[in-house]
């Protein structure tokens, strides 16, 4: 390979595409391509970092910290529509045919796991509820606090 | 805490670790405001293109699903924007957004800091103006130029060439510059 074909081919290079074989072998021979493309290699290294240097992390965090948490990010209908579907499956439940049939099969027994499992359903919402709501509700509590 | 992935960190701000964000604000402010600098040529402009676009980023991170790299992702945000906002702009202000650059001194920013820097940005300036984005992209942030060219559109070839007018201008005008001699030593 020839030293001009040899830069030309270097030059041509992506961002982290690693050299082909015949380039390593002719910079391995050629003492001059390898002094140039080792300058050239760090010339580009060095351009790597932007030309501008600012500093707007605090008025963006600023305007960030206004947004609120992904994790709080569960609209207050969501919440409402959530809430109604348990209560509404619960009372629903009493009146349905399955209940019927079950008690009819397992009788009494069957109650305790049943309302077991509402219970959890139950806590699980409302852990949620406070859990993402912590901070809302203990300005809520605070501001009760004050009025009495 | 800062040698974490960018995937990670993202992951963390979704569960709800919003402080994390000024990580990824710390990594690509620059970034971002060379490219509103590249769009807007001005402080003022560039500054809030940068705000705005960390802002939207900071919205849409849900979306990010990892098809591409979040640098990759960030910046393709940050081009749409700026895209977006220069034609809002030069619909409304014609006479404004002509391709002047401010040359106003402002001692925390105006860093164009090494010789290397003003040698790439002669080179860039003999390129048409839409391309100039893909050589920033290309130095600047690292992209390939399969990820410039899924980001700002311009068929990967074309980048490839530009790409290459630029070194092979940086090769030439680096002969016998401080930046060669440095490399030297």
């Amino acid at each position: 390979m020839r030293c001009d074909k040899a830069i030309e081919k270097y030059l041509s290079l992506d961002n982290n595409q690693s050299m082909p074989l015949s380039l390593l072998i002719h910079i391995f021979v050629c003492k001059q391509c390898n002094k140039e493309i080792q300058q050239l290699h760090n010339t580009f290294s060095e351009l790597q970092k932007p030309p501008y240097a600012i500093s707007l992390e605090s008025k963006i965090m600023a305007q960030i910290m206004l947004h609120k948490s992904y994790y709080q990010r569960v609209s207050s209908f969501n919440w409402v529509a959530a809430g109604i579907i348990i209560v509404l499956s619960i009372v629903s439940l009493s009146y349905s045919d399955t209940l019927q049939w079950l008690s009819l099969h397992f009788g009494n027994k069957l109650l305790v796991p049943l309302y077991l499992v509402m219970g959890c359903i139950v806590s699980g919402y409302i852990g949620s509820y406070v859990a993402t709501h912590l901070k809302k509700l203990q300005a809520i509590a605070h501001n009760i606090k004050s009025l009495l | 805490m800062t040698a974490q992935n960018d995937e990670y960190i993202v992951q963390q701000i979704i569960k709800g670790n919003q402080e994390l964000f000024a990580i990824i604000v710390q990594r690509y402010q620059n970034h971002m405001f060379t490219m509103g600098m590249r769009f807007f040529k001005n402080y003022d402009d560039a500054a809030d293109f940068t705000q705005e676009v960390f802002v939207k980023v900071y919205n849409s991170l849900a979306s990010f699903k990892g098809l591409a790299s979040f640098k990759s992702w960030l910046m393709k945000i940050g081009y749409n924007h700026a895209v977006n906002k220069l034609n809002t702009a030069k619909n409304n202000h014609p006479d404004e957004y002509n391709d002047s650059i401010d040359n106003s001194p402002n001692p925390e920013t105006q860093v164009m800091h090494s010789e290397l820097h003003s040698i790439l940005e002669h080179a860039i300036n003999s390129l048409p103006d839409a391309y100039k984005v893909c050589i920033d992209l290309y130095f600047f942030v690292g992209l390939p130029f399969k990820e410039i060219s899924h980001i700002t559109g311009f068929p990967v070839n074309t980048i490839k060439s530009y790409v290459f007018r630029a070194k092979q201008q940086l090769r030439h005008a680096l002969k016998g510059t401080i930046a060669e001699e440095y490399h030297e030593m």
